[in-house]
């Protein structure tokens, strides 16, 4: 018996254009595919226990706005930009500094270090603090860069701004990072990634 | 703290957040919200309706006004036409006067045009109108 070979997965152009013949289905699946880095970004960025409204917020701007999307980032990343706009909003809306929740991460792994943990998770809630006083565009390109992984050709394509402004802007966030955690000693922090 | 060492820290964030995120019930949400976005702008016929019938009805108000200023020898005198009215045929005009159940009054011919109705019965028609 031959297994019909399995159909290839639509791109994010094709849901796109799918949503805007009227498939609602593209959007959910649209949703379902980039939701999670959307969570991870609005989590780091100290967004608490807001993450999953702006989450929502920003897929629907996203979708209410795709004819303004041109196609020189990603769909995730363009989503990414509309969730940093969606708490930097958020947060003049309600005219205060980020409230940093405990999120309740717990560490899964056999060689577990209970001293070790706490250190590391001190130091995390310290960066996401840290991370969350930077100016909503220093926020972003460090996010989008150290986080996400981006290249500053596409993190300069998202947030509408030249390749050397997102360098200086990734620069000025680190230096100010790096002040915020003077404290720490380098070699502090675990030197692989374990989790 | 060197630049290595926060950018691995930094690729550690959110996790619990991504982690705790309900992908189902977001997805469903934000289609929701797409859906009822698209049912409010949808052009309705009921409120294109009662657009058209507030329109008329200030149509007959500036008509009748134009009338009592002067007694019973119309003036013509540019009316102000609500949007939409100017464009209607005839044909639609009749079926504006049936949805708001208008019936003319005794003391009209059949046949009469708001153009040929004098003072008295514009304010006939004006008074049924209102209730």
């Amino acid at each position: 018996m031959t297994v019909p070979d399995a159909q290839p997965e639509p791109s994010d152009a094709e849901l796109i254009a799918g949503w805007q013949a009227g498939d609602e289905a593209a959007a959910t699946e649209l949703v379902r595919r980039h939701a999670r880095a959307v969570a991870r970004f609005l989590g780091a960025a100290g967004a608490g226990e807001d993450v999953d409204d702006l989450v929502q917020d920003a897929f629907f701007r996203a979708f209410q706005n795709l004819d303004r999307f041109r196609g020189t980032a990603s769909f995730r990343t363009w989503v990414l930009r509309i969730a940093g706009n969606a708490l930097t909003d958020l947060r003049r809306r309600r005219g205060r500094r980020p409230v940093v929740a405990l999120d309740g991460r717990e560490v899964a792994d056999g060689r577990f270090d209970p001293h070790a943990a706490v250190v590391e998770r001190d130091l995390e809630d310290q960066l996401q603090t840290a991370i969350g006083r930077l100016p909503a565009m220093q926020r972003d390109v460090f996010l989008l860069r150290a986080q996400q992984g981006l290249e500053y050709a596409e993190i300069a394509a998202a947030l509408d701004t030249s390749v050397g402004a997102a360098r200086v802007h990734y620069h000025h966030a680190v230096k100010r990072l790096k002040r915020a955690l003077a404290d720490v000693p380098e070699g502090s922090t675990a030197t692989e990634d374990t989790r | 703290m060197n630049e290595r060492e926060l950018t691995r820290m930094a690729q550690g964030l959110g996790r619990a957040a991504a982690d705790g995120l309900d992908v189902e019930r977001t997805a469903a949400a934000v289609t929701a919200r797409l859906r009822a976005e698209r049912v409010r702008h949808r052009p309705r016929p009921v409120a294109r309706w009662l657009a058209l019938a507030a329109g008329f009805a200030v149509l007959l108000a500036g008509t009748a006004v134009t009338f009592g200023d002067h007694g019973a020898v119309p003036r013509v005198q540019p009316v102000a036409l609500a949007p939409g009215l100017d464009d209607l045929s005839p044909a639609e005009l009749g079926e504006l006067l049936d949805s708001l159940q208008w019936q003319a009054p005794v003391s009209l011919d059949v046949g009469t045009t708001l153009g040929e109705l004098d003072g008295t019965q514009l304010e006939e028609l004006l008074a049924l109108m209102e209730g």
